[in-house]
């Protein structure tokens, strides 16, 4: 087995130990909400309208799908 | 050493493969990439429903990181095309997800039942993932390239950045050169006419790997390669990653603050580079968006500020 896959193993058992770094959570909340790292708003897409690109999708919901369904879904926190 | 740039007369249409940060953070890269495919017959197709490619989520969870891989590859199988990303991380985090769905049949038929269920897709293992330098390098070739030159950038010193997944790791991508002592970037820069210059740790990584758990190493890592890349007087560092553009160009101030020194050392992605050897002006390659005004190095060119 070669080094960086031990590491990837030792650190998904230490998520599924319910260590997760601060900076991950943040990461695993951003996916499931958008299914990317980086939002992509109206504001995003007015720009690339302007620099003549194609539009983006603002969320792609079968990534959530997946996230949920392996048990990874944290809900983005709103109002209420 | 441009002789190992193979001549191609095929180019072919590729899913263009976006990723997280590239279609936020680093539009003039995706802008440049497309002139350029453009101008070399390069076909890059768009698929709005590709989501980040999985590589954040493979140290929490490796079978989420393959559905979200297999997921995006499936987009691209449905339309018979290969893909091209612009991101070396995305790149890497494909290919290898898709070597391990095409070399373990009982793999790949739990993550089709997996993905059949949750999201109605599958994915037969059918599609190419490639890197677009790889592209450039590999299918479109140098004698293509040769030809389009028209500005001559032999004012011109640069500094290569690898970074750390276009070259690894070669049980997936196979050899396609030395992972230790790679020069496809070289290669590709001498073939505008500028020249690649050599430097201490040149296949360092940028340190962004890093930057979201421990802002003072990453900045560190950062900091020395810029103290190299100095030292060798560049005009410009020219990398094919936006992670590591953001470690190298939105970062610099932030370095230049800790280090108490000042680089201003311009940042291109490649094809901002190949696009201004084709005599495509810096508008048209988004170099009005890159943070670090590279003023200097256009003036070398043509004799005027960009």
């Amino acid at each position: 087995m070669k080094i960086p896959d031990l590491m990837n193993a030792l650190r998904n058992i230490a998520v599924k130990e319910g260590y997760v770094p601060p900076a991950m959570k943040v990461q695993l909340d951003l996916l499931c909400s958008f299914g990317r790292l980086l939002e992509v708003t109206d504001f995003e897409n007015e720009k690339r309208k302007e620099a003549n690109l194609p539009l983006f999708q603002e969320r792609t919901e079968e990534v959530k799908r997946i996230l949920e369904s392996l048990g990874l879904l944290r809900e983005e926190k709103t109002q209420g | 050493m441009k002789k190992r740039l193979k001549d191609s007369a095929i180019p072919s249409e590729y899913a263009l493969f976006l990723g997280c940060t590239v279609p936020v953070r680093a539009i003039h890269y995706e802008i440049s990439a497309r002139r350029v495919a453009e101008r070399l017959d390069v076909q890059l197709s768009d698929i709005s429903e590709f989501s980040c490619c999985g590589y954040p989520i493979k140290s929490l969870n490796h079978y989420a990181y393959l559905l979200m891989a297999a997921r995006n590859l499936s987009l691209a199988e449905e339309r018979g095309l290969s893909v091209c990303t612009l991101c070396s991380a995305c790149c890497g985090a494909l290919a290898e997800a898709n070597h391990a769905l095409q070399e373990d049949e009982d793999l790949r038929k739990r993550v089709n039942e997996d993905l059949f269920k949750r999201i109605g897709r599958r994915y037969e293992g059918s599609v190419r993932v490639t890197h677009f330098i790889r592209v450039l390098q590999e299918e479109v070739g140098e004698k293509k390239i040769l030809s389009e030159i028209q500005t001559d950038l032999s004012a011109l010193h640069v500094a290569p950045h690898y970074g750390c997944h276009i070259t690894k790791p070669t049980t997936v991508y196979g050899r396609v050169e030395d992972p230790e002592n790679p020069k496809s970037l070289d290669q590709l820069i001498e073939a505008t006419g500028a020249h690649s210059i050599s430097y201490e740790d040149k296949l360092q990584c940028c340190g962004g790997a890093v930057l979201a758990f421990d802002e003072g190493v990453a900045l560190a890592m950062g900091r020395a390669k810029l103290d190299h890349i100095r030292a060798r007087q560049a005009d410009a560092i020219v990398l094919v990653c936006p992670f590591c553009n953001i470690m190298y160009e939105s970062n610099q101030k932030k370095i230049e603050k800790v280090a108490q020194t000042e680089y201003k050392l311009p940042v291109l992605f490649y094809p901002q580079l190949l696009g201004l050897a084709m005599g495509l002006e810096p508008e048209e390659l988004g170099i009005k968006m890159n943070r670090i005004k590279p003023t200097e190095m256009l003036k070398k060119i043509h004799g005027r500020a960009g």
